[in-house]
C-alpha cells in the first residue's frame, strides 16, 4: 500500500502469558473503511487499543502516515470513563480547550439527536454516551476514526444515528473508518475491507467485493474433489455445508456442483469457525 | 418519489444493486432524463452504505451512459440515454429465461406455461 495513514508493525501485545496480539501487521489507506471481525479473544480491540495509543506494544510499533498525530486519531469504545462527574457542557469545554479545537466551532451537532447540555455525564445510557463521544471526537475533525464494537449496544434508532454520522465523517472529512465487529450486518455496508482475526493473528484480509467472490458454500452430501480447499463444514441429520475459500469461477464448469453465493456474515462465520476447528485439532 | 430496495444479505455486491435498481427506475421511465439523482452523502446515509460505494455505482451509470455528473451539481439522468427499447427486451428476456428454467423443472411444458401466463393475465 502507497502512503498508509496508519500502520501496525509486528505488533506483540501479552497479558500476562497469554499473547493477544502474536506480530500482527496491517496497514490502513487514508478515507478507507475497514471492519475487523473474528472470535471472542481473538486480539481485535487489543489491536485497535494499539493503533490509538491506548496500550504500548510489547514488540513492534505503530506507523503514524504523512501529517496524522494522535490529535487526529478518534477512539470510541463503551468502555470509555471520560469526565464521569462532568455535565456535557463541562466536558465539551474541556475538550475544546485541551485539543485546541478552535474556540469558535461548534460541537458538531448529531442530525435527529440532542441531548440537555447540564446533564451529567454518567447519568447518560451507554447509547446517549456514546453518540455524545462521537461527537466530541468529530470536533477535531478526526483524519482516523477507530470504533469498538459500540453499534451493537445501540437501539436501532440510535445505532443507524451513529452509522449515518459516521458516512457524513467520511464524506465531508474523508476520515478513515477502522470498526472492530462481530457481526458484520450491525456495520451496514460501510467497511469496503475485512479482517478477520483468530487468536492474535489476522488469518484474512480481503476487499469486501473480493470476499464475497472467492467464498462459496456447497450444500448436500455430494462427494467433493480432494483438491477443494473446504474452510469449514457443518453438518447435521437434515443439513450438510461446506465452505469452500478460496473459490475459482472455472469450478463451476469443471466439477459440475452447485456452488452457492453466500452474504458476508455466513462468510465470517465460516472463517470463526475453522479458526475454532483448527484450535481443537492442534 | 425515488424507492431503491437493496437487501443487505444479498450476495450480489451493494454498488451492482444500485446500479440495477437505478437502471429499471430509468428504463422504466419512473426517472426521466433531466431528473437529478440524490446526493452521493444522502444516498450513502439512507442505504447505510460507504459513500465510495455510491460513488462507484454513479460513476459505472455514467460509464455506461445513463448519467451524467455536473461538477458541483452532482448527478443527473442524461436526457439522450442509451437505447432504452432494447434493454428493456433484454432484461425481460433475462428474466423470462429464469422462469422458463424453473418451470421446465417442474416438468411443464410450453404450452402449460402460455396457459399459465394467460390465465394470471387476464384475472389481473
Amino acid at each position: 500500500m502507497n502512503n498508509p495513514i496508519l500502520e501496525a508493525d509486528k505488533l506483540t501485545v501479552r497479558y500476562g502469558r497469554r499473547t493477544a496480539l502474536d506480530g500482527v501487521s496491517a496497514a490502513f489507506a487514508a478515507g478507507e473503511a475497514v471492519v475487523i471481525a473474528g472470535s471472542n479473544g481473538a486480539g481485535k480491540s487489543t489491536l485497535l487499543r494499539c493503533l490509538a495509543g491506548a496500550i504500548i506494544p510489547d514488540r513492534g510499533r505503530v506507523v503514524y502516515g504523512n501529517g496524522l498525530d494522535k490529535a487526529k486519531i478518534g477512539f470510541v469504545s463503551d468502555r470509555l470513563s471520560l469526565y464521569e462527574h462532568w455535565t456535557l457542557r463541562e466536558a465539551w469545554r474541556f475538550h475544546k480547550k485541551e485539543f485546541g479545537i478552535a474556540a469558535a466551532a461548534e460541537r458538531p451537532p448529531i442530525e435527529g439527536f440532542s441531548l440537555d447540555e447540564g446533564r451529567k455525564i454518567r447519568h447518560l445510557s451507554v447509547g446517549e454516551r456514546t453518540l455524545f463521544h462521537l461527537s466530541l471526537l468529530l470536533a477535531q475533525r478526526p483524519a482516523v476514526l477507530l470504533i469498538d464494537e459500540v453499534v451493537h449496544g445501540l437501539d436501532p434508532f440510535l445505532r443507524d444515528k451513529f452509522l449515518e454520522t459516521v458516512i457524513g465523517a467520511m464524506d465531508e472529512l474523508k476520515t478513515a473508518v477502522i470498526m472492530v465487529n462481530h457481526t458484520l450486518s450491525d456495520t451496514a455496508e460501510i467497511p469496503e475491507r475485512v479482517l478477520i482475526m483468530a487468536e492474535g493473528r489476522i488469518i484474512l484480509d480481503e476487499r469486501r467485493d473480493d470476499l464475497m467472490a472467492k467464498v462459496k458454500k456447497i450444500a448436500g452430501d455430494a462427494e467433493l474433489p480432494p483438491s477443494l480447499p473446504v474452510l469449514f463444514e457443518t453438518s447435521s441429520e437434515y443439513r450438510r455445508d461446506r465452505y469452500i475459500y478460496p473459490f475459482h469461477e472455472e469450478w463451476r464448469r469443471d466439477f459440475g456442483l452447485t456452488f452457492t453465493d453466500i452474504g458476508l456474515d455466513e462468510i465470517v462465520k465460516a472463517f470463526i469457525g475453522g479458526s475454532y476447528v483448527q484450535k481443537r485439532t492442534r | 418519489m425515488l424507492r431503491l430496495n437493496l437487501d443487505p444479505a444479498s450476495p450480489v455486491p451493494a454498488y451492482q444493486q444500485i446500479i440495477q435498481a437505478l437502471k429499471i427506475e430509468i428504463i422504466s421511465g419512473r426517472l426521466k432524463g433531466g431528473d437529478r439523482l440524490p446526493p452521493i452523502r444522502e444516498l450513502a446515509k439512507i442505504l447505510k452504505l460507504n459513500p465510495n460505494t455510491v460513488a462507484k455505482a454513479y460513476y459505472t451509470l455514467e460509464e455506461d451512459g445513463f448519467v451524467e455528473s455536473r461538477p458541483g451539481s452532482g448527478n443527473w439522468v442524461k436526457s439522450r440515454a442509451p437505447d432504452l427499447d432494447s434493454l428493456r427486451v433484454s432484461m425481460l428476456e433475462g428474466e423470462t429465461k429464469s422462469y422458463l428454467e424453473k418451470a421446465f423443472s417442474l416438468g411443464a411444458s410450453l404450452d402449460d406455461v402460455r396457459r399459465s401466463i394467460e390465465r394470471i393475465a387476464s384475472h389481473e
